[in-house]
């Protein structure tokens, strides 16, 4: 309890707040921001912290990582266009509520869920890290191999008109991201003697291309027709959500954190696949699935919550095991580890003062997080009365920032051109774009794992049918695709019968 | 039927894709080294097949099929309708907005972010958004590009691109 | 705080987007611009790159960028660099890659395209095992191994990344060389592997070990280098147990090659007093790194002699292009 005082008293003070809420405002700007994303955010803050005392260095690290994984929905909801790879289901519905006037209502509940769903994690954290630590170890190559199959599934959910279409876009995403040096054999694929092309297509890079690309050439070919932007989106109330729809809700969003820091907490996994599940879960169990993907708030509630609950889920790898999920919370364990903070399993033993600061930082940046959030939306919402044809000039330029600083290469800047012009031919072609994203976010470790997997086991199957984990995961990924299909089925055949009787 | 047609078109493009791309993998990725490893070919091999048997089926599809479902249901997509059935697309539109992608890189590259980004958007102004005015087309291009320079680069510091030929900024 | 940030903007590109491009030259007042660091890795190459280039600057009283320029392997911050004048204001944060990487096939040229400046620091492979086994030293592992005639696997980065070099080495010089199956996994992820018992053995950085041997988890049973590391006092190099490896992994600065002479020593200098200077003594212990700053002349003999090392034991496995 001293301690606990301790870091308190440490953690809330004037300068330790004003680093956290810093991180948090240049978080919630490089996710919110189409094209720049909290990862080079985080890159940025680092050389920041060196001259800062440790408890200072947490707390802009910390926020600036919340931050930007709860500002990815603003432009994913106001534009269509994702801010981070986590954010890419919230667009489903959040960009339609946009456009039938209800911006400032997905805006505030995505951000007050994302603070829900970040809070409910914290909470999971301080009560069982070790506990959950000790399942995430169990996580093995077959394990994640089996979740991210699982994961994969959601395709069915989403592939729009026909599972057909759907299936195409994963499997191109999954393609394009087999590009590159392959890490495990050190093996160049597909890139034809460049050494530029060695980098591969980055994930971040792509998914710029795949959404605002598209949306660029939208807006000038509407522009060309002269087709004017419709009425509503110009009209926009600053309307918060009520408790009583919260309170509708709070089941929806306790299953999604629920999700999302189990997910966040098995390393190498992350925000993606949490908020992609948590999306298919909420419109599988909805009453109404035809409103998903026109608007219904349910599709922002659960990737919302799913994704920010994940920030938790990956502190307590990182915390409790030293290991960081993703390339954002390696730079914060760089950031812990230049302060003398050495995660692991011994730090909650020597360190017990820093660790109760994590915690509290956590909680402040939510807050600052929370009051920033709901103020700005006033001012995110004017986004939609500026003229769509300049809209997407500053998009453009803003891609162009993003997508060159993500790894500081000309290259990604071409790549971001091509794989938009690939995505607007298959939008075109009546192949869904979102598909193709999933592919990009799971081929990676859907391949490395299965690889490593195969390599422990020596070529044998046995390593995913002897694991019961593997297995439920299996059979899940076999339930989803097999009530999509049973579904595709019955409609058809109702739609038959329904022929038939009109004919008749 | 034009939907058929175009699916099996659609089919047919994705179809040449798949081959191609395993042809690509077979002859230039090595298969590994062997044992219990799945090599660095399984993968992207897999997934050129894939892809090939899925865009059959398309094709199939697109003439024996039923296309009558797939029409009919309601699309529970993101992507904003009118862009899928929008009829005749600007293909001078999507060249445009694609060319000056590429110009964009090219010449952040060769004349740093400053001067490319008041070129391009310049550029971008008078052809895609179809405005005449100069005093506007100067403000917006010089506007955006100082705005993002003073924004990102000073007071955020991101690592804005230099150019190689010359270099305001 | 707000200055905190703007000044670290401001400092790191202002001065780098007002000047201008086409360099006057480099012998006048080298540096008169900003220096820009390429930076190939993440993780801990990032983190002491940033942390040198800010001392560093101090001591040139020009800023020091920090480029990140990651992906094949250090290929792509290598050719960008290598394409780069030879003026001293472009340098690259490099690594025994350099040899590596030209082997394996993804640089068509070798570390003779650059001049090398100073080595700053070297990080020192660890052996770590999982407690329960029991064994203490290479000695006993060694024993074991043979006596049980089983297959063990052993966690690497990747096949012919570092970690999978020193690996093959080490065990080969123990004689247990053909009973180890390598597993690759991506950086970091070893010691959990290790702990949940997926994996026997890992050689990886010894930052990434501390807190398990802190906490009784794991055993770290030798060290690669020539000497023993900082972080882990107790641990013995392979060398003092009788097995003939001396293998570590030197970061140092290199620049294209061409760059006049008086330019790669005012680097030189700058690094030097870096390397020196407490806080980067500090950070090397946080880290888990070896500070070891060794002049330009000296430098280059440690690139060429590991070139030939390592061209030697990829042949060996079967690697080279």
């Amino acid at each position: 309890m001293d301690q606990f005082l301790n870091a308190a008293i440490m953690t809330l003070q004037p300068e330790v707040l004003g680093a956290i809420g810093l991180g948090s405002l240049i978080g919630l700007i490089f996710g919110s921001i189409p094209g720049l994303t909290f990862t080079v955010a985080l890159a940025l803050a680092l050389p920041l912290t060196f001259n800062l005392d440790s408890i200072s260095a947490i707390g802009l690290l910390l926020g600036t990582y919340i931050g930007g994984m709860t500002g990815g929905s603003v432009s994913a909801i106001l534009l269509g266009i994702p801010g981070t790879p986590s954010a890419a289901a919230t667009v489903f519905d959040g960009y339609p509520m946009a456009k039938n006037g209800r911006a400032s209502l997905a805006l505030g509940m995505a951000v007050i869920v994302s603070v829900f769903g970040g809070i409910f994690s914290l909470v999971v954290m301080v009560v069982a890290v070790q506990l959950v630590s000790k399942v995430a170890i169990t996580f093995g190559p077959a394990e994640i191999f089996a979740l991210v199959v699982f994961g994969l599934s959601t395709i069915c959910g989403m592939a729009g008109r026909s599972l057909l279409r759907g299936l195409i876009a994963g499997v191109i995403g999954l393609m394009l991201m087999t590009i590159g040096l392959d890490a495990f054999d050190g093996v160049q694929r597909l890139t034809f003697g460049s050494t530029n092309m060695l980098q591969g297509i980055n994930l971040l890079v792509a998914m710029i291309g795949l959404f605002a690309v598209p949306f660029v050439i939208q807006v000038f070919d509407e522009h060309r027709r002269g087709i004017k932007p419709p009425a509503q989106a110009t009209d926009v109330r600053a309307e918060l959500p009520s408790f009583r729809l919260m309170f509708a809700n709070l089941w929806l969003m306790i299953r999604c954190a629920f999700l999302g820091t189990g997910i966040g907490a098995i390393p190498g996994t992350g925000g993606p696949i949490a908020a992609f599940l948590a999306y298919d879960h909420a419109k599988r169990f909805s009453k109404e699935p035809k409103t998903f993907g026109r608007g219904n708030i349910k599709g922002v509630i659960a990737p919302e919550t799913a994704n920010n609950a994940v920030t938790g889920g990956t502190m307590i790898p990182l915390l409790a095991l030293g290991i960081p999920g993703d390339p954002a919370t390696a730079i914060v364990l760089a950031g812990l580890q230049i302060h003398g903070i050495v995660p692991g399993p011994a730090l909650f033993m020597t360190n017990q003062t820093e660790v109760y600061g994590i915690y509290i930082s956590i909680v402040v940046a939510y807050v600052a997080i929370l009051v920033m959030q709901l103020l700005g939306i006033r001012l995110f919402v004017h986004v939609l009365r500026v003229p769509p044809r300049l809209m997407a000039i500053v998009v453009i330029v803003l891609c162009g920032i993003g997508a060159f600083s993500v790894r500081n290469s000309i290259f990604d800047v071409y790549t971001m051109a091509i794989v938009g012009l690939l995505a607007y031919g298959l939008i075109k072609a009546d192949i869904p774009a979102t598909p193709i994203i999933l592919g990009l976010v799971l081929g990676p470790i859907l391949e490395s794992e299965f690889r490593t997997a195969m390599n422990l086991s020596g070529g044998d199957f046995a390593i995913f049918y002897t694991s019961p984990t593997a297995l439920v995961f299996f059979a899940l990924a076999l339930l989803i695709v097999g009530l999509q299909l049973s579904g595709e089925f019955f409609r058809k055949k109702s739609k038959n019968a329904a022929v038939g009787t009109s004919n008749a | 039927m034009p939907q058929k047609m175009q699916d099996a078109f659609v089919g047919a493009v994705l179809l040449s894709a798949g081959l191609v791309w395993c042809v690509l993998v077979w002859r230039t990725i090595p298969p590994g080294t062997g044992g219990g490893d799945v090599g660095p070919r399984a993968f992207p091999l897999l997934l050129g097949a894939l892809l090939s048997i899925l865009s059959a089926v398309m094709i199939i599809k697109a003439f024996t099929g039923t296309p009558a479902v797939e029409a009919d249901l309601p699309i529970d997509d993101a992507e904003p309708e009118d862009s899928s059935t929008g009829g005749s697309v600007g293909w001078l539109t999507v060249f445009l907005t694609f060319a000056h992608m590429i110009a964009y890189a090219f010449l952040m590259q060769k004349l740093g972010f400053l001067l490319s980004t008041v070129v391009v958007v310049a550029s971008i102004m008078v052809t895609c958004a179809g405005e005449r005015s100069p005093l506007r087309i100067v403000g917006m291009s010089v506007g955006v590009a100082v705005m993002c320079w003073l924004i990102f680069g000073k007071l955020l510091g991101v690592y804005l691109a230099n150019g190689t030929w010359i270099n305001l900024g | 705080m707000m200055s905190t940030l703007s000044k670290g903007g401001i400092f790191a590109t202002a001065l780098a987007v007002f000047a201008m491009g086409a360099s006057l030259p480099a012998k006048a007042e080298y540096p008169e611009k900003p220096v820009e660091m390429t930076v190939l890795f993440g993780g801990t190459a990032n983190t002491i790159a940033q942390l040198l280039s800010e001392l560093m600057a101090e001591e040139l009283g020009s800023p020091v960028v920090p480029v990140s320029r990651t992906g094949g392997g250090g290929a792509i911050g290598y050719a960008h660099v290598q394409s780069m004048r030879p003026d001293g204001y472009n340098v690259v944060w490099n690594s025994n890659s350099i040899n590596t990487s030209y082997h394996l096939g993804t640089l068509p040229f070798n570390y003779e395209a650059f001049d090398p400046v100073a080595q700053i620091s070297v990080e020192v492979p660890v052996l770590a095992v999982s407690a329960d086994k029991g064994w203490t030293n290479l000695e006993e592992m060694a024993a074991a191994v043979k006596e049980s005639g089983e297959t063990y696997n052993i966690g690497i980065s990747g096949k012919g990344s570092f970690t999978h070099l020193t690996s093959v080495a080490l065990f080969n010089a123990m004689g247990i060389g053909d009973q180890m199956n390598y597993i690759s996994y991506g950086d970091g992820k070893a010691p959990v592997e290790l702990l949940a018992g997926r994996i026997d053995a890992a050689i990886q950085w010894p930052g990434q070990f501390l807190s398990y041997v802190e906490s009784g988890d794991l055993s770290v049973i030798a060290s690669t280098g020539a000497d023993p590391v900082s972080v882990l006092p107790d641990v013995e190099t392979a060398q003092a147990q009788g097995f003939d490896v001396d293998i570590s992994m030197w970061r140092g600065i290199a620049v294209p090659k061409g760059t006049p002479e008086e330019v790669i020593v005012k680097l030189e200098e700058a690094a030097k007093s870096a390397v020196e200077s407490e806080k980067f003594q500090s950070a090397a212990q946080n880290i888990g790194f070896e500070p070891s700053f060794k002049g330009h002349a000296e430098f280059g003999e440690v690139i060429a002699e590991d070139d030939a090392f390592y061209a030697s034991l990829l042949q060996e496995l079967g690697m080279t292009n």
